[in-house]
């Protein structure tokens, strides 16, 4: 009982900010998750790609913050690793790794075909 | 002139300032706005409900926090409004989308 004290009390705690910010950012986690269920036509590159460098950048933030702030850093680790396998789905559906048809919507720009 | 320089010089070496992750992480979060505002002209059956809601809930829910930690963070607090109102947009064109009487029509066919 004490352990779970120690947590309701700490300087990240549930009573803080430093807590409920980082738990608003697990919905990018979430909503990642659920849209690996979906077709890779309604990934969005633009927002996928800034999002892979967006957590990279907080994930250095929430080690070097005073107080370190674990939270944070797992929930970008966790968002980092949906957004890029996202980004390689959205990158094979558009014919940028090479080993498919592009799937085109005549929307999204598609990789130049490559000379046989 | 020296002044201005000495003033640029305290900024650049500043322990938030741009040489730290504490400027850099910040200011990237302005891509996620940017690249939502990119995809204002994507049709709205292409837009995820899971990401929009996330961004307009956490654009609401930093902003309110950036205006109660000390010290206010006014950069913060920008740059979460602006997310949550790009995604409030999205929200709407999609809603407006999916519950406009054409596509109401056409789900019942």
């Amino acid at each position: 009982m004490s352990a779970w004290r120690k947590f309701l009390n700490s300087p990240v705690g549930p009573k803080t900010t430093h807590f409920w910010g980082p738990v608003a950012n697990w919905g990018f986690v979430v909503a990642g998750l659920v849209d690996t269920q979906r077709p890779p036509e309604i990934i969005s590159g633009n927002m996928t790609s800034a999002m892979c460098v967006y957590s990279a950048l907080f994930m250095r933030f929430a080690w070097m913050v005073q107080p370190r702030n674990y939270l944070l850093l797992s929930c970008h680790a966790a968002n980092e690793s949906v957004q890029l396998y996202q980004l390689s789905r959205w990158a094979a559906a558009n014919g940028y790794l090479g080993d498919k048809e592009p799937v085109t919507d005549g929307q999204t720009p598609t990789a130049p075909p490559v000379k046989a | 002139m020296s002044m201005a320089t000495s003033r640029l010089v305290a900024l650049w070496n500043h322990p938030a300032g741009p040489k730290t992750i504490h400027f850099w992480a910040p200011t990237f979060k302005w891509g996620i706005s940017i690249a939502n505002i990119a995809d204002f002209s994507k049709p709205p059956e292409k837009l995820s409900y899971p990401q929009q809601i996330a961004v307009t809930a956490t654009g609401l829910i930093w902003s309110r926090y950036s205006t109660v930690i000390t010290p206010k963070n006014w950069n913060l607090f920008s740059v979460n409004v602006a997310m949550a109102c790009t995604g409030i947009y999205q929200l709407s064109r999609k809603v407006m989308h999916d519950y406009s009487s054409e596509n109401i029509l056409e789900k019942q066919a």
